[in-house]
């Protein structure tokens, strides 16, 4: 009930306004458009053979003739990577489909200030390829690192109030968030961080739902501005984790059924980016605390609470003979650790990526992570070329290997070669 | 103006490259005014099509010389990319990434056109002229060598060719920093827009692999106000 009012508030402000008068309606302009893709990909290391990934989103954006315009979107996907990965249990249906609302909401846009009203996405931090800094919107964790971001990010329902300024050289903003609808992300099955410690056949999760509107909110701003040549941000925001931690419900000697929970955390952190010649350097720094971790004692579920920083630099280079580059070096950092626990204490990564762009947006990537600590690898492949105007087409391959306590060793089983098709739509 | 330094150059013994600079800036000045609406606020539309005419559109907020932004209508894969560019610095906004990012200001925008090529066409403002000496020499026209006044500027030399009858531009040959050849423009239709007439269609050709064409059509420019903030990164995603 409380819902259908946090949909109503969207739905009537924007695709009820853009069907009333027909008179005022003409002034105003509406555009219908969207995209379906389709991804196959043929595993190189599991049981399985083929894994499949489908998407749709249908959207309208109406322009209201004067500072006031709305987004509605439609989205559904299909995707068969938590069945692939799964080992222990099967997966719910909704693991498997969705349907469900995009962005969707009001914007009204003044000289000095933008308020923003619905679900929508909004993206902290200067880093792009692994982002610690986009912390606001809950995440589809079935999008490996192969999808665009704006795929894997799932709409929050947020006041987003923004005002900007300028003096002398410095430009700058402030923005305030709210939202009084917490969300999580859409997580992989617990034995991927488990491992072996779960030794069980089956294993069950009730998974936590979203809380009902205005009972639980979630607060936080940032202030951000650009001067000679230099960007940063500083940021905060006090919210429900969007991963899960879990706790024992039942057990037998074959079957484990876990409790999905999620605990309230703060993150605050800074944000850089600053050109050096041709080169770009970026920076996120983020501190959370309160943030649950699982581990195992005496063969009980337990889970405990550690402050953690997260912190990335890469670099971009410029780009010569149409090749370009990105080096990335991210670290995680728990501040306590228990023994079996589900994540390590430090975990370091080092990313390297081509391009070679080719003409008419024709590019390949390659791209290559290493895990230190337990070692891990991952190489990925991408040739991406586009049919025509509304066409994409596109081939690569991700390949996870390593030490068998390394995160990216994880992924083995969805290390593919695949294909995908995109196609855009306007009406 | 010019007599009184021709007088002082004369009495003086200045040399007369002193003088021939003013008049090589000042031409430059006019053929900018040629190829916009010069550093008045206004929005245009660009339609760039390629060799195999694929078409790609984008609007143009200007500002000044050192406050555009660029967003791209079409095709439909690249709506609502933006570029924004003030001073020297440049951002790049694309609805999947869904945050401004800071690039360099080489990088390319589609197959031979640059960010600089679209946004920022005031020659005036960011190279010093001399007039050239050369055998190649069109008729009555004058012949430039534009040079970047610093290295944050699209191209490191350009040669333009300007007529002398009215200022319009005729072409131009962009060089790299390293003085490496990139690509030759030309430009024509023109058409009357705010009282002036004003070259609509540039087309740009890879100066080694001739194939490599493409073509920009400016139009509909409109004298407009902006604020501050359509200029500041943190907007650009809304």
């Amino acid at each position: 009930m409380i819902k259908s009012t946090s949909f109503t508030l969207i739905l009537i402000s924007s695709t009820l306004l853009s069907l009333c008068s027909k008179a005022d309606a003409e002034s105003w302009h509406y555009q219908t458009r969207g995209f379906l893709s389709a991804r196959l990909s043929s595993y190189t290391e599991s049981a399985q053979n083929y894994g499949q990934q489908t998407r749709a989103q249908v959207e309208q954006a109406t322009d209201f003739g004067g500072s006031l315009s709305a987004l509605n979107q439609l989205r559904w996907t299909s995707n068969s990577i938590n069945a692939d990965l799964n080992t222990k249990s099967t997966p719910s249906k909704k693991d498997m489909y969705m349907v469900y609302l995009g962005e969707n909401y009001l914007k009204y846009k003044s000289d000095n200030w933008v308020a923003q009203l619905g679900y929508q996405e909004v993206v902290w931090g200067e880093a792009y390829g692994l982002n610690y800094a986009d912390i606001i919107n809950p995440k589809d964790l079935r999008e490996t690192l192969y999808s665009e971001a704006s795929e894997a990010r799932l709409p929050l329902l947020l006041f987003n109030g923004k005002t900007f300024f300028s003096i002398g050289g410095f430009s700058g903003s402030l923005q305030f968030l709210y939202s009084p609808e917490p969300r999580f992300s859409k997580s992989l099955p617990p034995e991927l961080y488990a491992g072996d410690l779960l030794s069980v056949t089956t294993l069950n999760v009730d998974k936590e739902k979203t809380p009902a509107i205005f009972k639980k909110s979630e607060l936080g701003g940032k202030f951000a501005g650009s001067y000679g040549g230099f960007d940063f941000g500083l940021f905060g925001y006090s919210y429900m984790d969007r991963d899960p931690h879990y706790t024992l419900k039942s057990a037998t000697l074959t079957n484990i059924n876990l409790t999905e929970d999620h605990s309230k955390i703060k993150s605050t952190g800074i944000s850089l980016a600053k050109t050096i010649y041709d080169f770009v350097l970026r920076s996120d720094i983020v501190f959370t605390q309160n943030k649950m971790i699982n581990y195992v004692e005496n063969f009980q579920l337990k889970s405990f609470s550690s402050d953690t920083l997260n912190a990335l630099v890469s670099i971009d280079t410029p780009t010569y003979n149409d090749y370009s580059g990105v080096l990335i070096f991210a670290q995680s950092n728990l501040k306590d650790i228990k023994p079996n626990s589900f994540r390590q204490k430090k975990e370091k990564y080092l990313i390297g990526k081509i391009t070679k762009n080719f003409v008419n947006d024709k590019s390949l990537e390659l791209s290559y992570t290493h895990e230190f600590n337990f070692t891990g690898h991952s190489i990925q492949t991408l040739l991406n070329w586009p049919i025509n105007s509304s066409t994409d087409l596109k081939f690569g391959g991700q390949f996870y290997f390593g030490d068998t306590s390394s995160n990216l060793n994880k992924y083995k089983n969805i290390s593919s070669v695949f294909f995908s098709l995109k196609n855009y739509f306007q009406f | 103006m010019r007599i009184s330094a021709l007088v002082i150059s004369v009495l003086f013994g200045l040399p007369s490259v002193a003088f021939s600079e003013i008049n090589a800036n000042e031409i430059v000045k006019k053929a900018d005014l040629k190829r916009g609406l010069g550093n008045v606020s206004h929005s245009f539309n660009v339609t760039v099509t390629d060799q195999e005419n694929k078409k790609e559109i984008y609007h143009v907020y200007f500002r000044d010389v050192n406050n555009t932004l660029t967003e791209q209508t079409a095709p439909e894969r690249s709506r609502g990319r933006k570029l924004l560019m003030k001073d020297y610095d440049i951002w790049l906004f694309t609805p999947n990434i869904k945050k401004p990012l800071r690039i360099s200001l080489e990088q390319k925008l589609t197959g031979q056109v640059s960010n600089g090529d679209i946004a920022r066409t005031n020659y005036a403002e960011d190279y010093e002229a001399t007039l050239m000496d050369t055998d190649k020499k069109e008729e009555n026209a004058y012949h430039l060598a534009l040079k970047a006044k610093n290295n944050k500027v699209t191209y490191g030399k350009i040669e333009y060719v300007v007529s002398k009858k009215d200022y319009s531009p005729r072409e131009a040959t962009f060089f790299a920093i390293s003085g490496k050849p990139l690509k030759r423009a030309t430009f024509s239709d023109f058409k009357n827009i705010q009282g002036m007439a004003r070259a609509t269609k540039m087309v740009i050709q890879d100066y080694l692999q001739k194939d490599k064409v493409s073509t920009l059509v400016f139009d509909d420019h409109k004298p407009e106000k902006f604020p501050d903030s359509l200029f500041n990164k943190e907007r650009l995603e809304f």
